[in-house]
């Protein structure tokens, strides 16, 4: 069973991602892939589903005000706050493999919730760690493009990234929506896709292109309009 | 979440009632494109509402920015907090009405002992640990760096970059504070620090033999529903005018 974006009325014209693989949504700053990542795990939750977010761009604390702001209650998602403290003196290229962080949920989530310093590896181990003890149908990475930018001190980006997203292809009962910014070079994650979807934004149209499925469709392209409960098709 | 106005009716409106509070926020823009003046008038409307504002400069000595927009606006700009954190020495009277906050000694000073740093220089670290200072004194609401292109060119070397970025920009929103870094560039070289704002102002002018355009622009906008085009506007000795627009 494929598993929706949780956008209204999209499911007719694409099922969704298939169980199981690791999938790529990218487009501008201030194009709404926050939302729909968020969407897409709130229509997991609201099947009672076990979801992630792993927060990378913003405290957990501060996504959760955001959503707030639009009358969202997301305190059904599960979080891993990786948004460093500013509190550390010196950041140094130092690697650290152990499980650094918890899973909360967003309703445990406050603006006191905040850890140590973070890298791709020990985000790496810590995942490995909890997905050991739990299985999440549905995970959300928020972005892969601070993943490169702010969490690979002394580590080439690019290999850091293909290692992550290969170590989260391995994860059978989990599917995986990643998300980044277009200006970031996207060519290698890309083939290691299933699905990759693009948002753009012009004024208040927002388009959803479907770039890549394993699924036939009939239309790549879908607009969609912002409304209070989030995208829809129109 | 609270709103903080720039007290500019129209950009107010366009954020759908002002920026969401304590978050960072970048405007962007070529020189000339109003960047120091927005964030000028943000800090103004931050003090009429009786708040802590604190402008940092890293461009040009602060008074040479603040007394022209004085004299053209008459805005009283007497309780507002100045940093000048130019990274050359410059003269100026410190006797002056606005209150400096530090001078770049005090930077240096400040700054990590164990290593030899170099007089006047700036960075990232140094300043940051003097606003942990300066903050258990007093709190700011509203922080401008003017810019912030010239504090990355100057504040971190080039591999440890983006991390300590974001840490000095976790900074305010620790803090409690709203922040605005002008940078210098445009809509086709936003920057890795922009991945993870609060959101994004855009200000563009074209000038042409006879016409002079300017354009602000909300190009991102986190927790707050925002009109995403693109609005004419002129600067008269009334601040930011709202033109009628095209289409």
């Amino acid at each position: 069973m494929p598993l929706d974006l949780g956008i209204k009325n999209l499911s007719d014209f694409f099922p969704g991602l298939r169980e199981g693989t690791v999938n790529l949504l990218y487009g501008s700053p201030g194009s709404g892939k926050t939302i729909i990542g968020i969407q897409y795990l709130m229509s997991g939750a609201s099947k009672n589903e076990d979801t992630l977010y792993i927060s990378l761009d913003e405290s957990a604390y501060e996504v959760k005000k955001d959503f707030e702001e639009m009358d969202w209650t997301i305190d059904a998602i599960n979080v891993i706050d990786a948004v460093p403290s500013s509190k550390k003196r010196e950041i140094n290229p130092y690697r650290e493999v152990t499980q650094i962080t918890e899973v909360l949920s967003m309703r445990e989530v406050s603006s006191k919730s905040h850890m140590r310093e973070i890298d791709v590896f020990n985000l790496r181990a810590t995942l490995k760690n909890i997905l050991t003890k739990r299985n999440f149908k549905r995970i959300v990475l928020d972005s892969l493009t601070s993943l490169k930018l702010f969490y690979t001190i002394g580590v080439e980006p690019e290999e850091a990234a293909i290692a992550f997203v290969d170590f989260l292809r391995v994860l059978q009962d989990t599917t995986v929506l990643i998300i980044a910014d277009d200006f970031d070079d996207l060519n290698n994650v890309m083939r290691m896709m299933d699905t990759v979807l693009r948002i753009e934004r012009e004024g208040n149209d927002f388009t959803l292109e479907i770039v890549k499925s394993s699924y036939l469709l009939k239309k790549t392209f879908h607009s969609l309009s912002l409304t209070k409960s989030g995208f829809v098709v129109e | 979440m609270n709103r903080l106005k720039f007290g500019i009716q129209w950009i107010d409106e366009m954020f759908n009632g002002g920026l969401p509070d304590n978050k960072v926020y970048f405007i962007v823009g070529d020189s000339g494109t109003g960047k120091t003046l927005l964030s000028f008038r943000f800090l103004y409307e931050g003090l009429r509402q009786g708040e802590r504002c604190l402008y940092i400069a890293t461009d040009r000595p602060p008074y040479s920015i603040l007394n022209p927009i004085t004299e053209s606006f008459g805005w009283n700009l007497l309780s507002l907090s100045v940093m000048d954190a130019v990274p050359t020495p410059s003269l100026y009277s410190t006797v002056y009405p606005v209150r400096d906050m530090t001078a770049k000694g005090e930077i240096r000073e400040v700054s990590n002992m164990n290593k030899n740093i170099e007089k006047g220089e700036l960075t990232f670290d140094s300043l940051q640990l003097k606003l942990e200072l300066e903050y258990e004194e007093r709190k700011y609401d509203r922080v401008v760096i003017d810019s912030f292109t010239t504090l990355k060119r100057f504040g971190v070397e080039e591999e440890r970059r983006n991390p300590v970025m974001a840490k000095f920009i976790r900074f305010f929103i620790e803090k409690g504070s709203t922040a605005i870094f002008t940078d210098n560039g445009n809509i086709n070289s936003l920057k890795p620090e922009m991945v993870i704002s609060g959101g994004i102002i855009y200000l563009s002018r074209t000038i042409k033999r006879n016409s002079d355009s300017r354009s602000l622009k909300i190009l991102k906008a986190r927790g707050t529903q925002f009109d995403p085009e693109e609005k004419n506007f002129k600067i008269t000795d009334e601040g930011f005018e709202l033109l009628r627009q095209k289409k």
